[in-house]
């Protein structure tokens, strides 16, 4: 099910993701103002880093889409797309408990939050069109050319903290840290989720080849919520 | 008076600095949890749908095959 490829980036992946996490909770140090609860940034930036490169690459593949028609560029911007909203998730809700400590509220509508949360309904909705276009040509179309649109938002979430009054902090980078040992944790993680990133992308864009080759076979969308083999069976002689 | 209290509660609690966050690991082994969590349901759940789309096409190519004279 895995090839070799596959097991080395989810080998590398869990390899960073155990010793980042060892280094962010145990070797470095409390920070200056937010103490321990700073080790927090460890996981939730490296989620927003890896999250806008996943949305990029979404655009990216999606506007190659448009230009070449390639199914493979489709699948990638699926599949990126989809991995860039899980890492949105955990980055709001990691956001969030961060916040509470810190600012001592859970949400606030803030330039960067807000923005982060449309961004999430907006690649929500770019699943949604995907899943509900059944004729595979114009889904891919239509979702290339909403690919596009979406990931404009990219730049703004990203320029969000310089452009408006936020109580946010400023854009995270590695050179904003002071200690080496934070250097490090944040760095290491971030190698990880890029791992995890290429590994969940490889992975879907698989699933994406399969229910395409059913669909190039039936010319009917794939019974994807199919889970036991009779009802599979049953589909099959339609 | 308060000031020398909230100092005492800082120096025994080990913050050194005015302002500093003590405390609060409960808020990052919660952040630890939801993010770690929940990339590794995300993993488990695309391992289920790519052995479920590779048993719906190798069904596919079986049913083709026993078709094809």
């Amino acid at each position: 099910m895995l090839n070799r490829v596959d097991l080395v980036f989810l080998a590398l992946a869990l390899t960073l993701v155990g010793v980042g996490s060892y280094w962010g909770l145990v070797v470095a140090p409390p920070e200056e103002f937010m103490g321990d609860v700073y080790r927090i940034i460890y996981v939730h930036v490296p989620s927003g880093w890896l999250m806008m490169v996943a949305y990029t690459v979404s655009g990216g593949a999606s506007f190659y889409y448009l230009w070449s028609s390639s199914d493979r560029a489709d699948r990638l911007a699926e599949a990126t797309a989809e991995v860039g909203v899980v890492l949105n998730t955990v980055l709001l809700i990691s956001g969030s408990i961060w916040a509470r400590p810190t600012w001592g509220i859970w949400w606030t509508w803030d330039p960067r939050l807000t923005s982060a949360a449309i961004m999430f309904f907006m690649y929500l909705g770019y699943l949604a069109l995907r899943a509900f276009v059944e004729e595979p040509e114009k889904r891919a179309t239509w979702a290339a050319v909403v690919g596009i649109l979406v990931a404009i938002n990219v730049p703004i979430v990203w320029y969000s903290v310089k452009l408006w009054n936020t109580l946010h902090q400023p854009q995270s980078t590695t050179s904003s840290i002071p200690s080496f040992d934070m250097k490090l944790a944040l760095r290491l993680n971030a190698f990880a989720f890029l791992a995890f990133l290429v590994f969940f992308t490889r992975i879907r864009m698989r699933i994406a080849m399969y229910l395409r080759q059913y669909e190039g076979e039936y010319n009917e969308p794939p019974p994807i919520q199919a889970v036991n083999p009779n009802k599979l069976a049953k589909v099959g002689e339609a | 008076m308060t000031s020398l209290l909230v100092w005492a509660a800082q120096a025994a609690s080990g913050a050194d600095k005015v302002g500093m966050v003590v405390g609060g690991w409960e808020y990052v082994y919660a952040a630890y949890i939801v993010v770690l969590g929940g990339i590794s349901i995300y993993g488990i759940s695309l391992m289920l749908r790519l052995k479920q789309a590779r048993n719906l096409v190798s069904k596919l190519k079986a049913k083709t095959s026993n078709k094809t004279p």
